[in-house]
């Protein structure tokens, strides 16, 4: 599987591209962390690989095949998608949820089959999330929903997975299961994208990772030569200091520490 | 885990069987009562129907037993009394289950367990469509159940399209329905109509009393007058709205989804939506016609239903929801075939809401912390 995105622009009007010259290419196995500040068209370029917006310009082709005149069943086949949050209105049962995303595999009047619950099964077993599967998906914590998410992700046998921020709002213990999660995924041969605004978590998964600084080009490359304090610096308008530190088996590893400031310069440099 | 699971699929299997049994067996009681008297035991009512069954097809085979049908008849009791009785326990069930399929779809492709189809004006449409129809033919309209429908599906899809557009007006920004939008916009359309029902209510009231009667035994259900034309319009607009939303029982799950995510599984939500709205609009429009405004089934048997079982499929809701609806509506039908009140028999809406608002209440008093 090979993603391509190439000089790609979107936004939801003509002329006014939010994320302009985006170009990279990722092969399975891959991990992309994509950050940049609220607002500066992270979830856009999301959907425009999605299917959901077109590109103003630029092409998204998987396995040379330009995607903007694949149908929605046809993008299903390849690619599956974990929203930032979202919670039913009803009490459905987290076997149910994960269950859901077989539909881009079974017929508009189908109906699960034996295997469908054998894939469901497996990956429920697998993510370690068994204990939950005859629980109102309602009723469960953020950490366990998001693993949730995940296996329905993956039960859609995807190519790619596109994650809008999986860890936002959880606490470190499932952030760690959940960045775990997507070194496994990325072992599995699946290529994995992401958003995260925890810069450091791109150097944890030594992923390519895509800088998204308003009104420049997009910075893409690996993680160790694109998270700078200079990258950062400009996408977050914050000082914050990369540090290398060595973990317990003797790895160097690198973490960002954000630097305060005076509220009012904060504030200031922000709007600069 | 495969024991839970096993365990989790027989309760579901049980709790199948046991509306399916209460539903069967209504339906037999019902055909066992009589108007306003005591009722006849079932063996006799199979008998009049068994016979009935083989006249029917004596006749349309030219059988000679077509020939002795008046001397067949004679032998059984209340022989004319049990065919209408199936006919209207037949309609009767048919409309409880669609009126609560419809509100379990609109429920989850809005999700909201508040919404049904009659938030698009439905009954006020019905209303309307019967008080005109009976303005224009205040003679001739009892016996005229057909054109019946004409006038009930033109005023209830004038009141549907008038509030559907609105509502997509008001969530032209937002980009998809939203059921606030349409249960306010809703609302207004149906002052709209309801003012308008009102205006021909007076004008039949002025014109000839006795009609207001007609209309108002219409309008409430008091009582089933169907010819096979007009039963044969229920069946096929039943058959035609109930089966393709069977069909798409399971591919209904995915409409409580935000969009993205919808089409993210290959799904494309407005159609399944549109399919969704059509399906409900048709079989509760049908079913208002036949039996009255019982809107209040539609919006309250769903949540009843997800409180009582595990989780919230679609394909369960659905099943579940259609025996609950057919079971309540065929018991408010005997109910109310039995108690007269000032000469008059009792609405069966009267009777429904007595029968569900106590669920209903508690139903979303236990489910409250998971709709809040």
């Amino acid at each position: 599987m090979k993603l391509e995105i190439n000089s790609l622009a979107c936004g939801y009007e003509k002329g006014k591209p939010l994320v302009r010259d985006v170009s990279l290419t990722l092969v399975n196995g891959d991990i992309c962390c994509i950050l940049g500040r609220n607002g500066v068209g992270k979830s856009t370029m999301f959907k425009t690989i999605l299917g959901l917006l077109k590109p103003l310009s630029g092409k998204v082709m998987i396995d040379g095949e330009d995607t903007s005149g694949w149908n929605p069943e046809k993008l299903a086949g390849s690619v599956a998608y974990v929203a930032q949050s979202h919670t039913p209105p009803f009490p459905y049962l987290v076997e149910e949820m994960v269950m859901m995303s077989r539909m881009s595999h079974i017929g508009v009047f189908g109906k699960p089959g034996k295997k469908d619950e054998e894939i469901v099964d497996s990956l429920i077993n697998e993510l370690g999330i068994d204990y939950l599967r005859g629980k109102p998906y309602t009723e469960v914590s953020g950490g366990e929903r998001q693993m949730v998410m995940i296996a329905r992700a993956l039960a859609q046998e995807p190519k790619i997975l596109v994650l809008d921020e999986p860890t936002a709002n959880l606490d470190y213990g499932n952030k760690v299961v959940v960045l775990d999660t997507l070194k496994s995924m990325a072992g599995r041969g699946i290529c994995t994208i992401f958003t995260t605004h925890d810069p450091e978590q791109a150097l944890l998964l030594d992923a390519k990772t895509a800088v998204i600084i308003p009104g420049e080009e997009v910075i893409f490359g690996d993680s160790s030569k694109v998270v700078t304090e200079k990258n950062l610096k400009k996408a977050y308008k914050a000082d914050i200091r990369v540090v290398e530190i060595v973990d317990d088996t003797g790895h160097p590893t690198r973490v960002c520490i954000p630097m305060l400031h005076d509220r009012d310069e904060a504030v200031r440099s922000r709007r600069m | 885990m495969r024991t839970d699971k096993k365990k989790r699929r027989d309760a579901d299997r049980k709790i199948y069987i046991i509306f399916a049994a209460a539903l069967a067996a209504m339906f037999i009681i019902s055909l066992c009562f009589r108007t306003a008297e005591p009722g006849f035991i079932p063996a006799q009512a199979a008998a009049n129907l068994w016979s009935a069954l083989k006249i029917g097809l004596a006749e349309l085979f030219n059988r000679p037993l077509a020939l002795d049908k008046f001397d067949i008849i004679e032998k059984h009791e209340f022989y004319y009394e049990s065919v209408s009785r199936l006919k209207e326990s037949l309609v009767t069930c048919i409309a409880g289950m669609a009126v609560c399929a419809g509100g379990a779809a609109f429920q989850t492709m809005f999700r909201n367990p508040l919404a049904s189809p009659n938030i698009l004006g439905i009954s006020t449409g019905v209303n309307l469509g019967t008080a005109m129809f009976i303005m224009l033919f205040p003679t001739t309209a009892m016996g005229m159940l057909t054109r019946r429908y004409i006038y009930c599906y033109a005023c209830a899809a004038v009141m549907v399209g008038i509030t559907i557009l609105s509502g997509r007006l008001a969530g032209r920004r937002l980009g998809r329905f939203s059921v606030q939008d349409m249960l306010v916009v809703g609302a207004i359309v149906s002052q709209f109509g309801n003012v308008l029902a009102m205006y021909f209510q007076f004008k039949i009231e002025e014109a000839d009393s006795t009609l207001l009667t007609s209309y108002q035994e219409l309008s409430m259900g008091i009582y089933v007058m169907t010819d096979l034309k007009s039963i044969l319009i229920f069946l096929i607009s039943m058959a035609a709205s109930i089966l393709p939303l069977y069909m798409l029982r399971y591919r209904m799950n995915a409409s409580v989804l935000d969009d993205p995510e919808a089409r993210s599984m290959g799904v494309r939500p407005d159609m399944l939506r549109t399919a969704g709205m059509v399906c409900g609009a048709v079989m509760s429009v049908t079913a208002l016609v036949e039996c009255g405004d019982m809107g209040i089934m539609s919006m309250a048997v769903p949540p009843v239903v997800r409180y009582l079982m595990k989780g919230a499929d679609f394909r369960k809701v659905l099943y579940i929801s259609m025996c609950v609806g057919g079971t309540i509506m065929l018991f408010a039908r005997s109910v109310c075939s039995m108690i007269y009140v000032a000469g008059m028999a009792l609405p069966i809406n009267f009777a429904v809401s007595l029968i569900v608002l106590p669920l209903f209440v508690a139903a979303l008093s236990k489910t409250r912390s998971v709709y809040a």
